[in-house]
């Protein structure tokens, strides 16, 4: 089993689209179908592209929740003001800003606290044209924690490893905190989506920085290279400066909004010099993959 | 006034619709808290002046008193902080900084250390707006922190706009956390609708009013529409796809300077946020 990540730090230059179509194209031309995990749990698009039908749900607790039961509160001053997170008030405790560290748990008395499970997301498993799918949703304004993201990664692996040559595809979040960083250890490659682009170029920098950390094979993908040539240029001396590859340039193409309306990936529908274009990174990455 | 503009999908123009929102009024306090990829400066053009470390307090083991606190290893949710062989670890990417290890383990164990986990920038940019910029550090995980670091600087006798990092975890939650009005950006796709679908259910568990800005609008895509009317979310204003706007966001420039006729149409905007807040 390999396992290919796709992240930007910048949001919003094809990550999702593009994962649809590595799936895509996995399917086509290798033995066996690929395990696809959007590790995008905070806004997940990537079973939008992909379809299919949902095989199961399963409710995934975070951290917990303090419960203060205010009869056994001895010193209800204390006890209010010992949450680092000003998240007790009137010994109420507020869920949206505990993040079960459990500190009143130690200081409001003795059985005062109880630290309950939350539901913090849902996680699916799909079956999809492409592959077994997973993916989750985290409820609106959970705290972020890389426990959901590796279990969702659990998941894909232990179906992709029971097939032997299989690959697990993992779609990233934008950012490069906590749930980033869950989404690319261990990975083989990480395929990073830039577009020609100042603020493109801000956060290619800083995700080369933190995947330095983790010494993860690199490569480079320019998304709509030919919107501005020139801040493409700039790219490509990056990239050429910090010796990292690039797997292919991707035009400016409507296709990859019309195929997203139409959920389905890109390169199914795309005309012959984008698909060529898609087909140029899939190959790319797989020669770096199994080199 | 204070104004978050978040929306929940990356990469669908918060920041210039923000930045350029604030270059068309006055007496801003622009507050950036996307603070993984922060890029408000690159279209507000500014010089910082000022920069603070965002530190939380961590735990560091004083290993040469030979002993260890294993009721603190236990009671960290987080993981930060465990006994091997006779020893402790602390992994201070992972540490809330809550203090509960430093309620359970005597001080001649574990002292507290600062961590620095980003910064925040302070500066004036070209157009006179006060602009703070929190940035996480590479290999930190604390955004929430830094966030919450940006916003203790919030100067309430400004018009404030704050920059909302994409997703709509916690960390939208607390840049959003306080604002009079959220401004949700989005462009006209399944992708932007379903996290604009997660936007406006942070935005509820807030309790404050919202509307819709449509980014790249044009095309055959009309759910955007559909759905905010039956969310009762007003669509304040579109961006239309157009190819000039995007080369010139992406070298950084405001709507105003791709095209002045967009100043009057910010105001308007601005307005009618103001309005909708009373």
């Amino acid at each position: 089993m390999k396992q290919l990540v796709i992240i930007s730090g910048k949001g919003g230059t094809g990550k999702t689209s593009i994962t649809g179509c590595l799936a895509a194209l996995e399917k086509t031309h290798a033995s066996i179908p690929p395990v696809i995990v959007d590790c995008d749990v905070d806004a997940p698009n990537l079973h939008l592209l992909l379809g299919g039908t949902e095989i199961s749900q399963e409710a995934f607790s975070g951290p917990k929740l303090a419960v203060i039961d205010r009869s056994k509160v001895t010193d209800p001053v204390r006890c209010e003001r010992s949450c680092p997170f000003g998240a007790i008030t009137g010994l109420e405790v507020d869920p949206l800003r505990c993040v079960g560290c459990a500190v009143c748990e130690l200081v409001c008395g003795s059985n005062a606290v109880r630290m309950v499970d939350r539901e913090a997301a849902t996680i699916y498993e799909r079956e999809t044209p492409y592959g077994q799918f997973f993916h989750a949703r985290l409820r609106p304004g959970q705290p972020g924690f890389g426990g959901l993201i590796t279990a969702l990664r659990m998941k894909g692996e232990q179906v992709a490893v029971a097939k032997p040559d299989s690959l697990l595809l993992l779609d990233g979040s934008p950012g490069l905190g906590c749930q980033v960083i869950a989404s690319l250890t261990g990975c083989d490659l990480a395929l990073l989506v830039t577009e020609p682009g100042l603020g493109a170029l801000a956060d290619l920098e800083r995700i080369h920085r933190l995947l330095g950390f983790f010494q993860i094979k690199t490569l480079v993908i320019i998304n709509r290279y030919d919107l501005d040539r020139s801040l493409t240029r700039d790219v490509e001396r990056f990239c050429l400066n910090n010796a990292i590859p690039i797997a292919g340039k991707i035009p400016f193409d409507n296709i990859f909004s019309e195929a997203a309306i139409a959920q389905r990936p890109a390169v199914e529908i795309a005309g012959v010099e984008t698909a060529r274009c898609l087909e140029g990174v899939y190959a790319q990455a797989r020669e770096s993959l199994y080199e | 006034m204070i104004v978050a503009v978040a929306g929940g999908k990356g990469g669908v123009g918060k920041t210039l619709i923000s930045t350029s929102l604030a270059r068309s009024i006055t007496s801003v306090q622009f507050l950036d808290c996307d603070v993984e990829e922060p890029n408000a400066h690159i279209f507000l053009q500014f010089t910082p002046r000022k920069s603070d470390q965002v530190e939380i307090e961590v735990p560091q083991y004083r290993k040469w008193k030979g002993e260890v606190c294993q009721e603190g290893a236990e009671f960290c949710r987080y993981q930060a902080l465990v006994v091997v062989n006779e020893e402790m670890l602390v992994f201070p990417q992972l540490c809330t900084s809550c203090g509960g290890c430093f309620i359970l383990c005597s001080d001649r164990v574990l002292k507290p250390m600062a961590h620095q986990v980003g910064r925040v920038k302070m500066g004036v940019s070209a157009g006179g707006i006060d602009l703070v910029v929190g940035e996480l550090k590479v290999g930190e995980q604390r955004t929430v922190e830094v966030i919450k670091s940006v916003k203790t600087r919030l100067n309430r006798s400004r018009n404030v706009i704050i920059d909302c990092p994409p997703g709509n975890g916690r960390p939208t939650l607390e840049a959003v956390r306080g604002s009079e009005f959220c401004l949700m950006v989005t462009e006209p796709t399944p992708f932007g609708l379903e996290d604009l679908k997660g936007n406006k259910q942070l935005i509820d568990l807030l309790g404050i009013p919202a509307g819709v800005v449509i980014n790249r609008s044009g095309g055959l895509y009309q759910e955007i529409g559909r759905w905010s009317a039956e969310a009762g979310l007003p669509i304040l204003a579109e961006v239309p796809w157009d190819l000039e706007i995007a080369r010139g966001a992406a070298r950084g420039r405001t709507l105003q300077q791709i095209d002045q006729s967009w100043e009057e149409r910010l105001r308007v905007l601005w307005g009618d946020i103001e309005r909708l807040i009373k």
